[in-house]
This record gives structure tokens, sequence and C-alpha cells, in this order.
């Protein structure tokens, strides 16, 4: 009997050391078994291998079929197998597939290759059958399964789904969960993404709903689907108690709203709180003109669901891909994919880079004496630009070509051309350049304008002696430096960060760039801000050599003294009209009403704000998780760009997010 | 002109409708036991300690400056039909400097709240409702002497003043600060609904539930023998409060 809350029970439960061993036994037979095998399908036959043999598991809980049998790891098992291996990071084209099934897609990439003609696309062609027909002949064998349970809905639909076109809402979402799994743990890679989810499904809630289906029994059935995206991924946290396993916190990305956001998106938000998990991400593209109800119902879910979801400014990103020269028709349909990542639903795969922006400031600084700070800046992106061209990331990926089959299937823009997904010369490449510590940098101006150019208290070279000194000696100047106002304050000073903003995104469009090649600069630092502390030196803001610097798009840590609304209005001070990526995470300390929230991210975007993400959390409750976790099995925040279980993070990461600045109501 | 104010608060939204600043006056006739504003009795600047650590409290500001500090937010108030809130401290105490205010305000367009002891001259009172949209108007006990005893002034005043607003046409939000073994009675909530149902003018009645923020401030303030402790209700008790005067009244009852 399905059951949505004892399938929430299994999650918590489960042991975050367990992980998908089946996969890697049988991936390390293959790679003896297939040693010698040197055919164009290489891979292809590795991946059919693989799906004939695995287990196909069902709880008697589940509403849909799809789940993997995890098992502690035996001494000796270290490293997930890579013989199949996906970066993930992308929005496969599910609604092409519940439309015209992997069958259909298969036929039109065949009538491709056969009318291009060359070897190349016949291989690519071939490749896809081969991978499609694996992935229906796995889907047979659990359709048997599910008929030995007793659960004939199921059976129906794996008799016909993904291979054939969905023909109602259970199998539609049956098709997409059998793919989105497939791809997460046996192909092996974390964050594949929903994509626009409530468009592509709307046909078939609609129809549900007039062949007499309730919106209710549909929600449920919904929050039966999305709860699979917790059961895959576990609670841990990628970077802690790392497991051998390639999904492990893989953070899976449902989108809705946009340009018409339907009746549909808001069951979307209704059947997440259903759940009130941290998979799937839900991601609002949000029209500050939507439609009343809709945005009523986003406040609603973001004042229960606080970090699970989060919500964009539609304008400002179309705004900014168009006037990169994207066409409107595919910019409207923008998604995330991964923490912040911006991209074209499946018309591309991820490309990213985070650009170590405090440490090359620190380098400019050092290069030479500088007599003011729009000559800095000037420097300063030029060295940024030179950096990103050097380290172009399409380099390191070509050599994925091969074995993300069901990936290239799947981004069918590049698939319709016989291109794999990570072929140069796809139809979209895509560039996310991350842009970290931008308040570091912005405030570090202000001081040297301050005390340096300005009042001329120190000369340039004394300046940077002291930091080179790591502020030894120097307390009393440090003390003064920090009892500045800095960014984040609605004053004068932010102006510097608004600078170093701009220089670091004029950096990125200096870049060289192919006709096919979009560069899109976030303002976004992952875990950069403390990753990049130990190679970062003392800085002008204050900031010691090993400190972390600012996170995202927020100031440096408790710099902002006046509160949210000043907060907001210093960030909406960044150039965003200029990015797509990146994110503002706010905390407050108590509940916060869904029209407080409104009025207060609507207000930032009319400013011209990129993105909201809150956390409701107070400093007692995390420190009280830091030592009886147990406690705190469901506690969830925001991390950067995404929902992550407090309780999972190493002991840095839940330091940095007490060190955040709390708001009350 | 200038005025004393003692703090000048963003995002405040318990404060009148939407998202508002609200401008602290310094300078009370009244002294409730239960006040979390000691720092707004006195009208001159005072010194608050703690731990050795001295604090200002109380500025002199121009009109202008207030105004400024106040326009900052323009862009939440206009998405959340909020506004600018006068406090204190009882704004009264500074006739001129409120009337400047609020007209100001209203000629930038914004919204405007009075919170207000209703403890002045009526004439004063309707003077600045010229430009008052919403007053918030303290209902503290229903039982004169009570009153005097625990405020230091009797409630004839106020409640002449409350009914003379409302014959006025100012639209009201009645405040009832309710404290446990102070006015924690069948007989008050039903002086509370009595009041509110014989106005026509009343747009809410808000609960404000004791909380004892003010004791620390006492300290800070080297006034400790002022320090009345009362009870703190729970969330369920504040629950109580207002559906008992929810049973006898129309208008809507809500916490604060």
């Amino acid at each position: 009997m399905a059951d949505l809350l004892k399938l929430r029970e299994l999650v918590f439960e489960s042991d975050n050391k367990a992980c998908f061993i089946e996969r890697d036994e049988i991936l390390g037979r293959l790679e003896t078994e297939m040693a010698d095998y040197d055919k164009p399908d290489k891979f292809a036959v590795i991946f059919s291998k693989l799906l004939s043999r695995v287990s196909v598991p069902i709880n008697e809980n589940d509403y849909f079929a799809g789940r993997v049998v995890e098992a502690l790891p035996y001494e000796g098992l270290k490293t997930a197998n890579s013989l199949l291996n996906s970066t993930g990071h992308l929005s496969p084209d599910y609604g092409k597939v519940l439309k015209c099934g992997l069958k259909g897609i298969v036929s039109e990439i065949r009538e491709i290759a056969r009318e291009k003609g060359d070897a190349e696309s016949e291989s690519f062609a071939e490749n896809a059958a081969v991978v499609a027909t694996a992935v229906r002949d796995y889907c047979s064998r659990y359709a048997e399964e599910a008929e030995k349970a007793g659960f004939s809905e199921m059976a129906e639909a794996l008799r016909t789904v993904p291979y054939e076109p969905a023909y109602d809402f259970y199998s539609a979402l049956q098709g997409i969960w059998i793919l989105h799994m497939i791809l997460s743990c046996y192909i092996g890679a974390r964050d594949y993404a929903f994509g626009n989810f409530d468009k592509y499904m709307l046909a078939f809630y609609e129809k549900a709903l007039a062949d007499g289906k309730t919106e209710a029994e549909l929600t449920e059935l919904l929050a039966g689907f999305l709860i699979k995206a917790n059961e895959i991924c576990g609670r841990g946290a990628h970077n802690y108690n790392t497991k051998p396993i390639l999904c492990q916190s893989s953070k899976q990305y449902l989108n809705i709203g946009g340009e018409d956001p339907n009746k549909f998106s808001t069951v979307c938000l209704k059947a997440a709180e259903l759940n009130n998990m941290s998979q799937p991400e839900i991601v609002v593209r949000l029209k500050p003109d939507a439609d009343a109800e809709f945005t009523a119902q986003v406040f609603r879910s973001l004042a229960v669901l606080t970090d699970k979801v989060n919500v964009y400014n539609y304008d400002t990103i179309f705004k900014c891909l168009t006037d990169r020269g994207v066409h409107p028709d595919i910019a409207k349909d923008f998604t995330y994919s991964a923490c912040c990542t911006f991209d074209l639903h499946y018309h591309n795969p991820r490309g990213e880079y985070y650009v170590p922006t405090v440490q090359i400031f620190l380098e400019v600084l050092h290069g030479k004496k500088y007599t003011s700070t729009e000559e800095i800046l000037k420097d300063y992106t030029a060295a940024l630009s030179e950096d990103m061209k050097n380290r172009h990331w399409i380099k390191s990926t070509e050599n994925m070509r091969q074995t993300t089959l069901l990936d290239s299937l799947l981004l069918t823009d590049t698939a319709m051309e016989c291109k794999y997904a990570y072929d140069k010369d796809r139809a979209y490449c895509l560039n996310n350049y991350f842009l970290s510590g931008v308040a570091t940098v912005g405030d570090s101006l202000m001081v040297l304008d301050t005390l340096v150019f300005k009042e001329k208290r120190y000369s340039y070279t004394e300046f940077m002696k002291i930091l080179d000194e790591n502020y030894e000696n120097n307390e009393e100047l440090r003390s003064e430096i920090l009892s500045y106002e800095r960014f984040g304050n609605d004053g004068e000073n932010d102006k510097y960060t608004a600078m170093a903003g701009r220089a670091m995104v004029d950096a990125v469009d200096k870049l060289p760039k192919r006709d096919n090649e979009y560069n899109i600069p976030g303002f976004y630092s992952l875990e950069r801000d403390n990753r990049w502390r130990g190679e970062t030196g003392a800085s002008p803001d204050g900031r010691k050599h090993g400190e972390p610097f600012s996170e995202n798009q927020s100031p440096t840590y408790g710099a902002d003294k006046n509160g949210i609304t000043a907060l907001l209005k210093s960030v909406a001070k960044l150039p965003f009209e200029r990015t797509a990526g990146g994110g503002l995470n706010l905390t407050f300390s108590q509940k916060v009403s869904p029209d407080v929230l409104k009025a207060l991210v609507l207000s930032y975007f009319s400013m011209g704000g990129l993105h909201v993400g809150i956390s409701v959390i107070d400093r007692k409750t995390l420190e009280d998780a830091m030592v009886h976790p147990e406690k705190y099995k469901s506690l969830t925040v925001r991390l950067y760009g995404f929902s992550e279980y407090f309780i999972s993070l190493p002991p840095w990461q839940q330091l940095a997010i007490l060190n955040r600045t709390e708001y009350s109501v | 002109m200038k005025g004393i104010v003692f703090n000048i608060q963003r995002f405040c939204i318990n404060d009148g409708p939407g998202i508002r600043t609200t401008v602290f006056f310094k300078g009370c006739p009244l002294r409730c036991g239960w006040c979390h504003n000691p720092e707004s009795h006195s009208g001159d600047i005072e010194i608050m300690c703690e731990n050795g650590k001295e604090e200002i409290c109380g500025t002199y500001m121009s009109v202008e400056e207030v105004i400024a500090e106040v326009l900052k937010d323009r862009v939440f108030y206009d998405h959340s039909d909020g506004g600018m809130t006068l406090s204190g401290g009882e704004p009264l105490m500074q006739l001129d400097f409120a009337y400047e205010l609020l007209k100001q305000a209203k000629q930038n367009g914004l919204h405007t709240c009075v919170e207000t002891c209703g403890f002045a001259k009526t004439e004063d009172l309707l003077k600045i409702a010229e430009f008052t949209d919403i007053f918030l108007y303290d209902w503290k006990l229903t039982d004169s002497e009570l009153h005097e005893r625990y405020t230091g002034v009797s409630n004839r005043l106020i409640l002449e003043n409350l009914k003379a607003m409302d014959s006025a046409g100012s639209k009201i939000i009645l405040r009832c600060p309710v404290i446990p073994d102070v006015n924690e009675t069948d007989d008050h909530f039903c002086g509370i609904a009595d009041v509110a149902n014989s106005l026509e003018n009343i747009v809410a009645v808000e609960i404000e539930p004791y909380h004892s923020l003010g004791n620390n401030k006492y300290k800070k303030l080297g006034k400790t023998e002022r320090i009345q402790s009362f009870r703190q209700p729970t969330e369920q008790q504040a629950e109580e409060w207002i559906a008992k005067i929810q049973r006898q009244t129309e208008i809507v009852v809500k916490k604060a």
C-alpha cells in the first residue's frame, strides 16, 4: 500500500554509509569481460549488460518503481567504479521522452544519421538504439516484478514507458523516474534536474482531472514521485563522510513558473509541502507580475518549506540571456540544474568555472604600486580574463563523450545532430563563470581608497607590507578597518562592491568566444569562500590569512548591521542584469509570514535583485544540533545553492552557517 | 525644528500594516509597570551602560533627517502597503515635531500610523489626525483606579480622547497589552470588547502579550528599582485571550 509517511521514515532511517555496491560489482566484472572489446558500441554494450544484471527492487510502500539496493561497504571498496560516468548536472529532455518515447527519439536520430551518412553519425545512432533498448528491457523486468508484487498500474506503465510515449499522469511520472534513476545511479553522477517540470507535465495533469481524478489524489501521487529524489541520494553531504556512490548528495532541481505558470505549478508546490524534504529542490522562476494565485502559493510554500524552495527573478535573467544573443524562444525556458548553476533547459550540458577572484585580486594588488581604485580595477579585469581564458572548461570534458550515451540521447538538440553531449561543436556551449568573494574585494577597495588613496595615512607600499605581515602588530588598525561601514548596510560604501562586481563581469565579457558559446557570469562561491581561505593571504578589508571570504552575494560575515531591508538594497546594487547564476541566502531566526516574504522578495526583484533563498533557524537550535545530532535528523538549512541536512555537514560548514547574520522579525 | 528620538527601526512588521519604519520618540507621560521601552520615559538624552560599555540613548534630529531615513525603505512600503509609524515614548509629547513629520511623510506619499497612549490634549490628537492614516491606540485597563495604579494616570481622558478621535472619523487599531495578574481578567476582556463595539472606526483589536525585555533596559539605565516582575504568558494563553475577546465582538481580534 503506497504510503508517504512510511517512505519518508525509510529515508530518515537509511544508513548514510550504505551504498549501491551492486553496480560497482557488476561494473568491476564487466571491466574484465569487456577489456578486449574495442568496437564503437563498447560503452553502449557495457550499459546494456549492467542494466540487464542489476536487481529491480520494489518497496511495499512505493508509489513508483525505481530504487537501488544499498549495502554497507566492505573493506577494500573505496571509490565508485567510473567505467560509466557522467558529470551529471544537466536537464534531460523529459518532455520529449513523454511525448515520443525513447523509441521515437531514436528513430528521429536514425533518420538524421542516414541523411548525414557519415560513420560517426551512424555510430551515434547505433549507440542510441542499444541504450534505448537496454532501458526498455530493464523496465520489462521491473514490470514483471511489479506484477508479482500486485502493483498492476505500475506494471502496466513499465511495459510502456519510457520506451513508448506516456499515456497518462501516472505513466508519465513513472517514465521520468525510471530514467532519472538510471542516469543518477547506474551511469552515476550527481544533480540531474527535472527541467521545466510544470510545463511538460501540464497536459497529463489536465487529462487526469478530466478523467475524474481529484487534485488531492494527484498531489499525493506527485509527492510519491518527489520523495524518490530523496531515496537515491540519502542525507549525506558530498564533502563529508563520503560513501562510494556517485550520486551521493545528488541535488535534483525541479523548475516551475517562468513565462507562463499554470495550475500544475501550484500543485508541484503543494506536493513538495506534503513531503517537506530536502529533495527535489524547487526552483521558482518568478515573473514579478506573474499570476496572483501562483505568486501567493509560491510565498505560502516558501514560508513552510523555507530552504527547500528558492526564487529567481525571471525578468532579469531573461534579459541577461537575450542581451547575450540567446534566442528568446530558447532563453525563456532557462532552468537551474545544479546549485545556482544556470542552463538552457535540455539544450546544453553544464559548463562551470569557479574563478579564484580574491586570490587574483591580491596578486594584482601586489603586482605594482597603485594610486587609485580605477587603476586597480582595470588591471583586475584584465587579470581575471587572462585566468578564465587559460582554464577553459571544455578542454577537460571532451573525453567524457563516450561514457555518457544516455545523457547525450536526452540532450535532444545535440542528439538530433548526432553529436555527443560534450562535443565541442554541439548546439549550445554554455559556460557559467562563478565569481566569489565580491564583498571581500569590494570592501578591500573601500579600505584602500580610504586609508591609502584619500587620507594618505599609509603609503601603498606600507599598506601592502601590513598585509604581507598578516596585520601582525597592527591589531588596532585592523579593528579600525573592521569598524568601517562595509557592504550590506545600504550606505555609500556599497559602491565599491558594485564596482568590484562590474569589474568581474567585464572580465567574463572580454573572453573570446565561438558562435555557439555563451559565457554567463554569476556571483556564487559555493564552498570556495572557505575552501580557498588557506591559500588566500590577508586582504585590505581586515580579513586575515586563513579567514573565509564573503559567501555568494552576501556581505562579509557580520558586516551587515542595518537589518534586512538595508541588506537587500545593498545587494541589489550588484550588476545582476548581466548575470544569470548565483544566489543570495537569507537567514531568519523566526518564522516569516508569506506576505512579508512576498513583499521582501518582490521589492528586491523590483530593484534588480536576482535570487532569494531562505533558512529559518536560530543559533540556539543549530548549537544544540551540533551537540545532539540524533535529535535533528530532519533539520535542513540553506547551504550555498541548495537545501542540506544540517547534521550531515562537516563542522567547518556548520560553523559557517552559524556565523551568518540572523534576521529577526 | 528638531525632536528627540531614541531609535529608527527599519523592517517593523507589527506596527501597523505591511513593512514599516518605526520612529521611536523619547518622552512619555505614563509609567506603566510592564513597559518594554523604559528608555523612552525621559525626554532627555540618557546613558545606558552594560558591562562597562556606555551607549548614548536619544538623538536630536531634524524632520528632514528622520524623513530621509524613513524614505530609504520606500520600495518595501510600496510592495507591502506599509509606511511610517511614530511610536515611543509618546509621540504627542513632541506635538510639533510629530505633526511636521507626519505632514512631510504624507507629502512623500507614505502611509502613516501613530502609536499613542492617548494621554494628550484632545486638540493635539485631532491636529495630527489630519496626516495620520491609522492610530494604534492603547487601551490598557478598563478599571480607572487600576489604570492609575499601574500607569500613573486615570483612563478618563484617554477614553474621552478615543471617543473624540472616533467621532472625528480616525481609523483606529485598539492595542491592548495583557499582563498576567494585572489585566488578564474577564472584566477587562469584556471592557475591551465593549469599547471596541461602542465605536465606529475601530478596524482591529490587537493583543500584546507581556514580555520581560524591558527589565534588562532598566538595568542598563541604572533604574533597577523600577523593575517589576510579571509572569510571562505562553503562546497558548495569548490565543485563549484572543478567543475570549473575539467571542464578544465582530471586529477582528489578533496578536500584535
